[in-house]
């Protein structure tokens, strides 16, 4: 329990509205993950406040609302992020008042914890009845925190979003993938990169990963061309050493286990055999992945 | 200001790697050998930017190295030096993404990988059990959040325009003394303010401990006031209060305990 | 020594003649860099010769003289004499004598008459004569690279002292070979005595013929004789089979700076003769380019490494089907029409492509468009370069006129071949269509390279692309990552469901500062509180008492303290503990220095 050395509102004076994260067009619960946030997120945290004015200044002794702010703080502890907005209470006397604060790109990581609190915003005079005076003091500091997971553990595909004409690419191409398969023991995520076209008139509805039609063609896509790179890798490098290192345990994480577990959910073959087939046997392969990656059905795994 | 995604090591990777340095050392070996632009092992975060490029890595390396050059380690003065120049030059060379830096995996990498020659020059294996410090190599990874490199950055980033102006430049003890705590380091103004007492305090000798307990007086002020609302007057101000605080208790004279 | 002399024949002037000189000016000023003129005059002849069916080897070898080439230079090819202002003997006798041997096999040689006062009998070349004796013969079918025949002369340009030694082997309609090799100068003219000279010079043999016509006829040497010294001059040889020509040409100029000379080539054999180097094309567009200094073989343009080659293939490759009549499916091209108003018709086609810049490529000119024949394919110029508007990509354009119409561009050559000079035709419709190429492929170029604004507020600046990696996560399988899909937010520890005693705190207000707390520095807070969950009084006692500070708390270091228990009847009790009775409210005063917040917590002992 904590005490401040002076009078603070009592927890009838004040409401605040549990804070939720939106990030693009979703407005995520606090508590929740953010699976869609990434460091270029610009990202709002909303939030809302109301107070009782009698039970306020009865609680805290103050003569009247206008010193009084609420407060709503984002902490990032992973990158030392602190951002504090505040609303005069007068503001949100008897009915909410909305608080908002927007955190830009680049700048939290990991969660983010947001907390309320009421604080007196100018300097008063010491008084017999403990009332605040001292400009800064934290008339009511809500003891209950709010946190929005945006990092975990699970892996989104490695993603980048950039205008392709400038850069050299075909302006009309809606993505581009890059998959290297040097090695089936480097980590997939280093080995792989899709890249979107924002200059593309369909960027908006494959960034937005809503499930559909593009997000079904995309999906497929990339799946097939994983596939059939590594497949056709076999042509550059030694067969037979080609065949023995897909036959071999890989590495969680790495090229030849994400491989091979592709081959195992789309083409319910183990990865040598996989591989074989679709060297061998590519119409009819591709033609079973188009079945079980659900193309054009418009709910893409 | 685009920032580069910066490759990671996981902690696994980096604690098999921290160990091949190790070996590598006790057994005579050169520390330059084990530079690696970009091994395979080591992969970017999956959204968020522009993965760093191998070209980009160089040039990092290479403009870091050029900032340090000339600068020595051993002696306190020098170190403190390097770890000031170090975290100017990470800050303008990288320029980590907040939110990539944030990764410990991504200072295991620079660690390990990109700089160990810089590390190795400050924080050089123990003279006889050959052991390197797992916290100043790999920090949160394997022990406390003390990764040099990551310090040195977060330290300019919280510090920059103070230390500049020092003439005694700030050291490990005072640097911890005043971004000991998180809460309180996130508050930058207030930070700012408390490091330019710290160096406007003329006893040297005792320098570190003012800073101790000056931190410990802005710190008990935080309890009941919010001081993210003042402006930077009132920190200010707050601030030269606390330490007049501590000198009115003739501290510092030696060292506080918490 | 073992090996054939050659006799020296310098021309005489006579009606006509123009001198060496004249004729080495005979090219023009030509816009293109010395390298470039000797790399792609010499590679077109070979182009020109290349026998169908096979895909022709072009080689410049850079190469020092050992002494003992220098002694058969010196003695038994130009030993009978050379015009003292040609400079040959002091280059035989410099320190650093060097000659660059160029080379083509897979080709047809030098056949044909070895005089060129008569027409070769028909279905004979005329190969030899022209190269040998004429300036200016044009090839016969008029598509060929050199048109003019002026080609040779860049190779008398390139060397200090304008000789070179000619070697080829070229095969009759018998099917047997014929060897020749012969040395040709082409200096200034020169007096001797009386006699003036045009400066035009041979190191050959005397004719055997008795023809009274042939006051002048100079022969080369031929058969075992042309093989001995051939086999003792040059470096590459003929295998037994082998038909072509190698040309050794004398003291290259800059042959001072020879990394520079061979820098200088293999940018030249880049530049101008990129459109043969795939070995994916049909082979009868392929040239086998190689350039080699003192034996090793020096890096060329590859276009798996080099962005800009890369995309002038693509270019090429968009072209030669665009006129064929198909569409290119690389996306990475555009090819437009270039059209001319009157005579109405497309006179060509310009392909266009970006590439994402590598600052080691220099294998070609970058941000212009590159001019070719159609037929040859072998590069007549480029424009100035003008970088993309983007400022970030590079790009590259590759013109063509229609295959019709090569005749009437190649028209508009100067002798150089280094551009298309609409001025130069005669005919008004055909310049015309000269200028419309150039005028219409540069506005394309320029609306690609700059081009209008896209007419959207889409976002230039980077876009979060998190969702899109989430709904493809499945791909990644058990992929270690750091998206926030599956962890979730921590849901407590369950409880056991026993009912223990707990300390409920019911008010907390801090306390009118005393006389006393002023003078300490000190205040005090009342926390009033209950137990419950028990029937029976419990001890209650406080712990954890320290100051609180933003984001924790810490250590009292004692300055936190209880002061006192205080009943609801106002008795107080100075103990660490105190009982406390279901329903019973009592309160502990806690003191602390002033100002400060504080964080408590009282805990329930066993009763």
């Amino acid at each position: 329990m904590r005490a401040m050395p002076f009078r603070t509102a009592s927890d009838y004076s004040v409401k605040f509205t549990p804070p939720r994260l939106r990030v693009g067009d979703a407005l995520i619960e606090s508590g929740k993950p953010a699976p869609t946030w990434d460091y270029l997120t610009t990202s709002t945290v909303v939030g809302g406040v109301q107070v009782d004015a009698t039970e306020l200044l009865r609680s805290t002794a103050l003569d009247d609302l206008s010193g009084i702010s609420a407060t709503m703080q984002v902490d990032c502890a992973s990158t030392g992020f602190r951002e504090t907005v505040a609303l005069p209470v007068v503001q949100a006397a008897d009915h909410e008042a909305a608080l908002q604060l927007v955190i830009g790109p680049h700048t939290v990581a990991d969660q983010i914890e947001i907390s309320y609190g009421l604080v007196l915003d100018r300097e008063l005079e010491p008084r017999p009845s403990m009332a605040p005076y001292r400009r800064g003091s934290r008339v009511f500091a809500s003891t209950q925190s709010h946190r929005f997971i945006l990092e975990g553990d699970a892996a989104g595909f490695p993603t980048e979003a950039f205008a392709f004409g400038p850069a050299g690419l075909p302006k009309g191409a809606p993505w581009h993938l890059r998959f290297h398969v040097d090695s089936l023991e480097d980590p997939f995520m280093g080995a792989v990169r899709l890249f979107i076209n924002t200059e593309h008139q369909a960027s908006e509805q494959l960034l937005s990963g809503a499930p559909g039609l593009h997000r079904s063609v995309l999906f497929h896509s990339v799946l097939e061309q994983l596939l059939v790179t590594a497949a056709d890798h076999n042509q550059a490098a030694d067969a037979d050493d080609w065949s023995e290192l897909l036959s071999a345990n890989h590495t969680e994480g790495s090229v030849g286990a994400v491989l091979s577990s592709l081959t195992t959910t789309y083409l319910e073959m183990a990865l040598p055999a996989a591989m074989a087939a679709v060297r061998t046997d590519r119409a009819r392969v591709l033609t079973k992945l188009r079945e079980s990656a659900g193309l054009l059905l418009g709910d893409a795994r | 200001m685009t920032h580069k995604l910066i490759p990671r090591f996981s902690a696994g990777q980096a604690a098999i790697r921290l160990e091949e340095i190790q070996n590598h050392l006790a057994a005579d070996g050169s520390i330059s050998e084990l530079i690696q632009i970009l091994p395979a092992d080591a992969v970017p975060n999956s959204t968020g930017g522009e993965a760093a490029s191998p070209l980009d890595l160089q040039s990092w390396r290479r403009g870091v190295i050029e900032a340090l050059s000339g600068i020595q380690t051993g002696s306190k003065l020098d170190n403190d030096l390097h770890s000031i120049e170090l975290g100017k030059a990470l800050s303008s060379v990288v320029d980590p993404s907040p939110s990539d830096a944030a990764s410990d995996g991504v200072w295991s990498f620079m660690t390990l990988a990109l700089f160990p020659d810089v590390v190795n020059a400050r924080w050089p294996a123990h003279p006889v059990t050959h052991e390197l410090s797992k916290d100043r190599w790999i920090g949160r990874q394997a022990g406390r959040d003390r990764n040099y490199l990551k310090l040195a950055w977060r330290r300019w980033q919280a510090l920059g325009p103070v230390m500049e102006s020092a003439e005694t430049k700030l050291g490990e003890d005072e640097f911890g003394a005043l971004l000991e705590r998180s809460a309180v380091a996130r508050n930058r103004r207030l930070v700012q303010a408390a490091a330019e007492q710290v160096i406007a305090f003329k006893d040297d000798g005792a320098r570190t401990e003012f800073a101790r307990a000056l931190m410990k007086q802005i710190t008990y002020q935080t309890g009941p006031l919010d001081l993210n609302i003042l402006t930077a007057d009132e920190l200010g101000e707050l601030v030269r209060r606390c330490a007049s605080e501590v000198l009115s208790l003739g501290a510092p004279r030696r060292a506080v305990v918490d | 020594m073992g090996y054939p002399d050659l006799e020296w024949f310098p021309k005489p002037f006579g009606a006509g003649d123009t001198d060496g000189a004249g004729a080495k000016k005979m090219l023009g000023n030509p816009e293109v860099d010395p390298a470039s003129l000797l790399v792609r005059e010499m590679a077109q002849n070979s182009w020109d010769a290349r026998i169908a069916g096979t895909v022709p080897q072009f080689e410049m070898r850079l190469r020092t003289i050992n002494p003992a080439v220098r002694d058969v230079l010196a003695w038994n090819v130009f030993g009978k004499g050379s015009s003292p202002n040609l400079g040959l003997s002091r280059v035989l006798q410099s320190q650093g004598l060097c000659a660059v041997e160029v080379l083509d096999r897979g080709t047809k040689g030098l056949g044909g008459p070895t005089r060129n006062d008569i027409d070769p009998p028909p279905g004979e070349p005329a190969d030899y004569s022209d190269f040998v004796l004429t300036i200016g013969a044009p090839p016969e079918d008029g598509y060929g690279g050199g048109t003019y025949g002026f080609g040779k002369t860049a190779a008398y340009l390139a060397s200090e002292c304008s000789t070179i030694v000619i070697w080829s082997r070229s095969r009759r309609s018998d099917g047997s070979i014929d060897e020749r090799l012969i040395a040709s100068a082409m200096g200034s003219r020169f007096t001797l005595g009386t006699q003036r000279y045009t400066g035009r010079q041979w190191w050959g043999t005397s004719s055997s013929d008795p023809d009274a016509q042939a006051a002048f006829r100079v022969e080369p040497a031929i058969a075992e004789d042309a093989r001995t010294l051939g086999e003792a001059i040059f470096e590459r040889h003929f295998e037994s089979d082998e038909t072509g020509t190698s040309i050794l040409i004398l003291q290259p100029k800059g042959h001072e700076d020879p990394d520079e000379l061979v820098e200088n080539w293999a940018k030249a054999i880049n530049r101008n003769l990129w459109p043969k180097f795939s070995t994916e094309q049909d082979p009868a567009r392929q040239m086998n380019i190689r350039l080699l200094r003192d034996g090793d073989v020096v890096q060329l343009g590859d276009r798996r490494t080099s962005p800009s080659l890369a995309a002038a293939t693509r270019c090429l490759a968009a072209l030669r089907l665009a006129q064929d009549g198909h569409q290119t499916e690389d996306p990475l091209v555009q090819v437009k029409e270039i059209r001319c108003g009157r005579p109405k018709r497309v006179v060509g086609h310009l392909a266009l492509s970006k590439f994402l810049p590598d600052p080691t490529d220099d294998a070609l000119d970058q941000d212009a468009i590159v001019y070719m024949r159609s037929r040859t394919e072998l590069v007549l110029r480029s424009d100035t370069p003008v970088p993309t508007a983007d400022g970030l990509t590079r790009w590259i354009g590759v013109f063509k006129p229609c295959l019709d119409l090569d005749p009437v561009f190649a028209s508009s050559e100067p002798p150089a071949h280094d551009q298309w000079n609409p001025r130069s035709l005669e005919d008004f419709n055909e310049r015309r269509l000269v200028n419309a190429a150039l005028r219409g492929s540069k506005e394309e170029g320029e609306s690609f390279r700059n081009p209008l604004p896209l007419e959207t507020d889409a976002a230039t600046g980077a876009s979060s692309t998190g969702k899109v990696s989430v709904a493809l996560a499945g791909l990644v399988g058990a992929a270690p990552g750091s998206s926030a899909t599956t962890r979730r937010a921590s849901t407590g520890g369950g409880g056991s469901g026993a009912v223990r005693p707990k300390v409920e705190i019911i008010a907390v207000q801090p306390l009118e500062l005393s006389e006393t707390d002023l003078e300490d520095g000190r205040q005090t807070t009342r926390v009033t509180l209950q137990v419950s969950g028990t029937n029976v009084a419990v001890p209650v006692t406080p712990s954890a008492l320290s100051v609180a500070v933003d984001g924790g708390v810490m250590a009292s270091e004692g300055q936190v303290m209880l002061e006192s228990w205080i009943r609801k009847d106002g008795s107080a009790l100075r103990a660490r503990e105190a009982m406390v009775a279901p329903g019973e409210s009592i309160s502990a005063d806690i003191s602390y220095p002033v100002g400060l917040a504080i964080e408590f917590r009282f805990t329930v002992g066993q009763p």
